[in-house]
């Protein structure tokens, strides 16, 4: 059963969507997205000498004519593509506690694999503490992961950068990956994260989730509570404070864009409070995450 | 005298260390509310924030542990009370002769008001068992506050004190260490050396003690031969000098009127000291009612007005009805019939068709039926007076004869007492009767008054009219009805009013009670009702709605009560010496443990549990 925002005109919006891979990949069957492989297709590829065994209905006559040379016409075939949804499930994904970005992180995802499915790829939705996830394909299959995703919870303190990675190297097939996070972790875990998706030959893109919470900080005096590691921190936060803060968050996710920049990796931020049907149908097809 | 302390005393040096404790901790700790962000990642960049706060403002949680720490601080120094405990029955003489003016007040209030003083000198250890005259049991053992509470609710009851069986009722409780008696009555000469005993009487006092009584009460119905109703009442002197009484009585003559009767005839009456004297009251013939009140009035002769005991001067008497229903076929109206003096039966008119009906289930309730001037097609199942009206079998002549009583059986019952002799001629229908029934009295012109049983029913025809019952002014005619309705109903009608006395037991079916005033008693179901705690009207409603109320009155007689002058001597049983109270210490360290225990398990509760994060407060 999919969740109840998930409205029929939502979902034929996403029907007329298709992920949109910077490079080609090989698939594993016939699909929706233009492969390395050559043979056939309705793409034009190049022209190969003849040689002996094959078909004589792809010779160009048109060539032979103005060259007296016989050639064949290539074409690129169109195959499937393998996507990847790297779900965060750290507890700083649900924190706080009924904010809506665990949720809207969850529909995200679900949306990525419809739109995945219903173009004829394989897709897998990884949320690292909930076990392995296999491939799927079909529109069929949309409801398990809808069932998967409404199950999950965030875990607990848990050590999400050895179960991301861990998710990230069961993928056999190169393909699209998309990594949906606050990115509130120490900048060397993302970039192992990312780092393991690029060992896998991963066309990668980042979706930053975060909520109003995690932009801004509130005045007056509190002991801060970290939701994953526990630790305590006891603050008094004023004015000076607060634009401190706005700038160390400024700061902090310049850099992050600063690395998917120099290592190809596209970057979309949400915010947890943006209605769902306006980022992914237009967020993203501004972006060229999907077309 | 309730002493406390503590068994280790030194612990309590622990107490201060352990609250410095706590104040350091909360220092260390802030009273910052804890929120839980998604990361101090970013938090932690901020310019350094000082630890210790600048003024000590700790939470609500604080002043819980610092609760905490004091009990478990007592509980391991041994806190403890010291005290003693009595196992006390107090006896409180609430009869009737406490009610007896004292001053502005009565006996019985400042009876009730020593017995509290005398409470509340007692330890809390203590437990205490109120017993009052009239008590079936003896009730639980309370706390002295309690007690005191049980002692303030108390009114005089209309019973005899019996103090000498209260106070062997008290003594055979278990474990009883004292037994306090608050009475009028003096202290017996010997008494066991735990009993207290309190006098407070009007003799000790030196206060009046002039009273005067009605201790008995009777009434007879209007018979043939005697005018209107005849009451005796009992007047009897307690006081010191002789006393003008003025008599009073009322008449109810409905339940309706019951809260306010009607009044019928005041006198006056010279009564010498200690005299006792019967009254004969000639109530007024047309005065018939269902209850008669009488009071007294008494003027000393030193010019005081009224006795010092007002509740002893008043008496109710009831008509006493023998149940029966009678079914009343006439075209008269039961007024016109003048049965509404006959207080014996319970008199309803009704129809042909409603007599025609078989007795019991679907049928009438009727026991007897009085069918006057009106012919029946039926002979009726149950026992019948037929007046000037005819039935199978039995028929009357058609026009009235001139005649002369010719002869009678003698010694028939519905023929007693009544004098033929005196009779000249009378104007009768002839009666024809069948073979089962019997003339009893013939004139020159036929049998005028038949009588006979079949299927266990018995009938009376009677050729001449008895109506309207005009008691004495009409003997004859009263005579003949009274014994008619007798032989009939096989009863002896000789009792018509009754006294009733208090306490009573109401039984059977009982709905509610009405006590006046618009006080109504629901009796629980299945139960025995005792009624009343004061002697007067009530009315007994048996079902829902008003059917079927009956009206009762109740009276308290009692010399020993109403006697104030004399002193009662009182002889007490040997009963067993007891130690008059035991040591009892109360060690609290156990429950402070307890609740200790329970406070630990909150507290680590609230600390497992984070507090919910306010929404938009901080992020990282």
């Amino acid at each position: 059963m999919l969740p109840a925002n998930f409205t029929p005109a939502y979902l034929r919006q996403l029907e007329l969507l298709k992920i949109r891979s910077r490079r080609a990949f090989l698939g594993s069957r016939q699909g929706g997205h233009v492969s390395p492989k050559r043979g056939h297709g309705i793409e034009f590829a190049d022209y190969r000498k003849y040689e002996l065994g094959d078909n004589p209905r792809h010779i160009d006559w048109g060539v032979y004519a103005r060259s007296d040379r016989v050639y064949v016409k290539r074409f690129q075939e169109e195959q499937d593509l393998s996507v990847l949804v790297l779900l965060d499930d750290s507890a700083s994904m649900d924190t706080p506690s009924g904010s809506g970005k665990w949720q809207r992180a969850k529909d995200i995802a679900l949306s990525f694999a419809y739109i995945a499915l219903m173009q004829q790829d394989r897709v897998c939705v990884s949320i690292p503490s909930s076990g392995d996830q296999p491939f799927s394909s079909g529109p069929r299959a949309i409801h398990r992961i809808a069932e998967t995703l409404e199950s999950a919870t965030v875990g607990a303190q848990y050590d999400f950068l050895s179960s991301a990675q861990r998710a990230i190297s069961r993928v056999g097939f190169p393909g699209v990956a998309i990594f949906i996070s606050d990115l509130l972790m120490p900048l060397e875990n993302t970039i192992a994260i990312l780092d393991a998706m690029r060992a896998r030959n991963l066309d990668i893109t980042v979706v930053q989730l975060l909520g109003p919470e995690d932009r801004e900080i509130s005045e007056g005096a509190m002991v801060a509570v970290d939701s994953e590691t526990g630790e305590q921190l006891e603050i008094v936060v004023d004015q000076r404070l607060r634009e401190e803060y706005r700038a160390l968050m400024d700061s902090f996710n310049a850099r992050l864009v600063d690395y998917f920049h120099s290592h190809s990796i596209a970057y979309v931020l949400c915010d947890a409070r943006q209605p769902l049907t306006e980022f992914v149908v237009e967020n993203l097809i501004r972006t060229g995450l999907v077309v | 005298m309730l002493q406390w302390g503590f068994l280790y005393p030194v612990m309590l040096g622990a107490i201060p260390l352990a609250l410095a404790g706590l104040v350091y901790a909360y220092l260390r700790r802030g009273s910052a509310p804890r929120r839980i962000v998604s990361s101090v990642l970013l938090l932690k960049l901020l310019p350094r924030q000082p630890k210790y706060r600048r003024t000590f403002k700790p939470p609500t949680r604080f002043y819980f542990e610092l609760l905490l720490l004091l009990l478990l601080g007592f509980g391991a120094a041994g806190l403890y009370f010291r005290g003693t405990a009595q196992r006390v029955v107090v006896v409180l003489d609430s009869s009737l002769s406490t009610a007896a003016r004292f001053g502005d007040t009565t006996v019985h209030a400042e009876l009730r008001e020593r017995a509290a003083q005398y409470l509340s000198a007692l330890s809390s250890f203590s437990e205490v068992a109120v017993l009052q005259p009239g008590d079936s049991a003896l009730g639980a053992f309370v706390s002295p506050t309690e007690a005191q509470a049980l002692v303030a609710s108390s009114t005089v009851r209309y019973v005899e004190d019996r103090l000498a069986q209260l106070v062997t009722q008290a003594f055979s409780a278990p474990a009883v260490n004292v037994v306090a008696v608050f009475s009028d009555i003096e202290a017996p000469s010997t008494m066991p050396a735990n009993l207290r005993w309190q006098t407070l009487s009007l003799a000790s006092q030196g206060l009046r003690r002039d009273n005067i009584t009605i201790s008995d009460v009777s009434l007879q119905p209007p018979s043939p031969l005697a005018k209107g109703h005849t009451a005796q009442l009992r007047v009897r002197s307690f006081a010191e000098q002789a006393a003008e009484v003025r008599i009073v009585s009322e008449v109810v003559r409905s339940i309706k009127e019951v809260w306010r009767p009607v009044p019928l005839r005041n006198f006056d009456i010279e009564l010498k000291q200690g005299e006792e004297r019967i009254v004969p009251i000639e109530l007024p013939e047309a005065s018939a009612g269902i209850a008669y009140h009488f009071r007294i009035e008494p003027v000393l002769s030193d010019g005081t007005r009224g006795d010092v005991l007002p509740l002893d001067d008043s008496a109710w008497v009831t008509a006493q009805s023998t149940g029966t229903r009678v079914a009343v076929v006439s075209p008269r109206s039961l007024a016109e019939l003048g049965l509404e003096k006959l207080t014996l039966f319970d008199f309803e008119s009704t129809s042909i068709e409603e007599l025609k009906k078989p007795r019991g289930a679907g049928g009438h309730e009727f026991g007897l039926a009085i069918v006057d001037r009106t012919p029946l097609d039926f002979i009726p199942t149950i026992p019948t007076l037929l007046s000037l009206s005819s039935m199978p079998e039995l028929t009357l002549g058609e026009s009235p004869q001139q005649g002369s009583i010719s002869a009678w059986s003698e010694g028939h019952d519905v023929l007693s007492y009544l004098q033929f002799g005196a009779l000249g001629s009378i104007q009768i229908l002839r009666i024809t009767s069948p073979l089962w029934m019997e003339p009893i009295v013939e004139t020159t012109t036929g049998a005028v008054v038949v009588a006979g049983s079949k299927d266990n029913s018995r009938y009376v025809g009677l050729g001449l009219d008895i109506f309207p019952f005009r008691g004495s002014r009409d003997p004859f005619s009263s005579v003949l009805l009274l014994n008619s309705l007798k032989w009939l109903a096989r009863t002896t009608l000789t009792q018509g009013y009754r006294v009733l006395k208090t306490p009573m037991l109401l039984t059977g079916p009982l709905h509610r009670v009405e006590v006046g005033n618009g006080e109504v008693q629901e009796p629980v179901v299945g139960e025995p009702f005792a009624l009343p705690t004061r002697p007067g009207p009530f009315i007994v409603y048996p079902e829902e709605g008003d059917r079927n109320a009956t009206l009762l009155a109740v009276n308290f007689f009692s010399p020993g009560e109403s006697d104030l002058l004399t002193a009662t001597g009182i002889v007490l049983p040997t009963v067993e010496e007891r130690a008059e109270q035991m040591p009892s210490v109360s060690g609290i360290a156990g429950w402070l443990a307890l609740i200790v225990f329970f406070a630990l398990i909150l507290d680590v509760v609230r600390y497992l549990i984070p507090a919910r994060p306010r929404a938009g407060s901080v992020g990282a």
